[in-house]
């Protein structure tokens, strides 16, 4: 089978591979919220030790 | 006056509530007209003829009285959170959810109740048939107190929020939907001349889980709300 | 047994359990999901009446059924944060919500891209859309309680309230839904469902499912860290682990 045909799906291959799109696209999504939030408040937490750390010298 | 027990307690909550109603009459009725209103809306956007209104008419008196309920919501705990009196109540030890059954059974003896009342002569206003009156009334029954029980908790939960009315109708209205479906689909089967045993007794087993349970949640939601 | 249980109420613990665990589940769940992507798009003979439309269900059904486990997870873990007073409990709903509502998202997108093949229109009343439709109000009613409260003790309250009244009212809801469909008489009788017993069509489908569930225990766990992260701000532990992690 083709590539050519492969990626046809049949001609159901727009749908197929929207769905599978969707899918990843949330996936990475969600997965890179996610981090990135962690780093928000790991960042946020290094910046209070710092302060903290300041005002004690 | 000397009263013990907790039917007295009760029946001192729906007295205070009743009393309390009687000197704002019209906070009674602005839910009612609302129902009227709405109702009135669909004619105008979807078309005069009774016989067009005729099948739409079951899922529109249903959604008018989900929506008219959600608007009297107000006024159930709001104004006792906002005076004090929901914090005494509180740390009163006297148990809270008998408290607050109390005030959601007035509360729909208020509004849930008039709006079963009022609902023969909106629904012949959208062409529904007399035959169907009885149906329509007992499923309303059954429906607003269901509704008042769910719209009870999400109240409790969101009474304490700024302008938390829009929270409310999103959090209410999700788990109100298999009221809607049942009550609108007996109408429905009851104005094609069918039998409508098995949507109300769902109707009666939906109001007696959500009354059995309701109150308990309400408490709990109630207690977060209050204490600061 | 229940000594790590108890230890796993702990925040610096579960912190560091969680940063630990996350690489392993991410990976293993790529890995899996890959996997079942090739199973179900190339190693999979075509449905006889779909034909090639039915491999959408391989990610589609794993979303579905994702959508209503998160939900489960969390409201349970709402339940335990509520009744024995964890806070890491309520850190984990918290952690829940936003997950979960993205595999609803997924799940109706991919239902609806399903469905104008099948049905011939990109949306239909159908119970399971339907259903769905309402789990991802309930998800974003709990977001909206929880963002409502400033207090996170509040708010961790409020809204294990709301996660437990919306867990009961699911079963109710989804019943309610086929019933009032089976009135209505589906236009077509849905095919999509649990494929045929096929192994050859099946084993991708379990493959993709255990996927998802590793990936949402991995993105749980960064989740997890936040929240602990965010509740936890003047503990005196943070400060090491911070400096390191």
């Amino acid at each position: 089978m083709s590539l050519r045909e492969f990626l046809a799906m049949g001609s159901y291959g727009p749908y197929i591979w929207a769905c599978y799109a969707v899918t990843i696209a949330m996936l990475i999504f969600s997965a890179w919220s996610a981090r990135r939030s962690l780093h928000e408040q790991i960042g946020a937490a290094r910046r209070r030790v710092e302060m903290q750390k300041e005002e004690r010298t | 006056m000397q009263t013990s027990g907790l039917g007295a307690l009760v029946r001192l909550v729906i007295a205070r509530d009743v009393r309390l109603a009687a000197r704002h009459w019209d906070q009674v009725f602005q839910p009612l007209i609302f129902f009227a209103i709405i109702t009135t809306l669909f004619p105008l956007a979807i078309s005069p003829a009774l016989d067009e209104l005729r099948r739409i008419a079951p899922g529109v008196l249903w959604v008018a009285a989900m929506l008219a309920s959600l608007l009297a919501l107000e006024s159930l705990f709001r104004p006792d959170v906002e005076d004090g009196t929901m914090e005494q109540w509180v740390l009163s030890g006297q148990p809270l959810s008998l408290l607050l059954l109390a005030k959601v059974v007035t509360h729909w003896l208020l509004t849930g109740l008039p709006l079963v009342l009022m609902s023969p002569f909106v629904g012949t206003a959208l062409g529904m048939p007399q035959s169907v009156w009885p149906t329509l009334m007992a499923t309303l029954a059954l429906g607003t107190g269901s509704l008042s029980m769910l719209g009870g908790v999400g109240a409790a939960l969101t009474v304490s929020v700024r302008r938390g009315s829009v929270l409310l109708a999103l959090l209410v209205l999700p788990l109100e939907m298999p009221v809607l479906i049942f009550g609108a689909r007996a109408v429905d089967l009851a104005m094609h001349g069918e039998s409508v045993a098995g949507p109300l007794n769902l109707l009666a087993a939906l109001l007696l889980f959500f009354v059995s349970l309701g109150p308990f949640a309400m408490a709990a939601a109630m207690r977060v709300s209050v204490e600061s | 047994m229940w000594l790590w249980f108890h230890k796993l109420s702990s925040p610096p613990y579960a912190y560091r359990l969680a940063t630990l665990l996350r690489p392993w589940f991410f990976w293993l769940a790529m890995a899996l999901m890959l996997f079942a992507a090739y199973g179900g798009l190339v190693l999979a003979p075509p449905d006889y009446q779909q034909k090639d439309a039915f491999r959408i269900i391989y990610v589609h059904a794993p979303a579905a059924i994702m959508s209503l486990q998160v939900y489960v997870v969390m409201a349970i873990a709402a339940a335990v944060g509520i009744i024995w007073r964890i806070k890491l409990a309520h850190a984990v709903a918290a952690a829940c919500a936003p997950v979960g509502a993205a595999f609803t998202v997924v799940a109706l997108a991919t239902g609806s891209i399903y469905g104008k093949p099948m049905w011939g229109t990109w949306w239909e009343w159908d119970p399971r859309i339907t259903t769905e439709l309402i789990q991802l109000f309930l998800y974003l009613g709990y977001m909206a309680l929880r963002a409502s409260f400033d207090d996170t003790q509040r708010a961790d309250r409020a809204s294990a309230i709301l996660a437990i009244v919306g867990v009961v009212n699911v079963p109710i809801v989804k019943y309610s839904v086929v019933w009032w469909n089976s009135l209505h008489q589906a236009p077509t009788i849905s095919k999509i469902g649990k494929p045929a017993i096929v192994l050859s069509m099946a084993w991708p489908l379990y493959t993709m499912l255990l996927g998802f569930m590793l990936y949402f225990a991995a993105v749980l766990c960064d989740r997890v860290r936040s929240e602990i992260l965010r509740r936890e701000r003047n503990a005196a532990w943070l400060t090491e682990t911070v400096k390191t992690s």
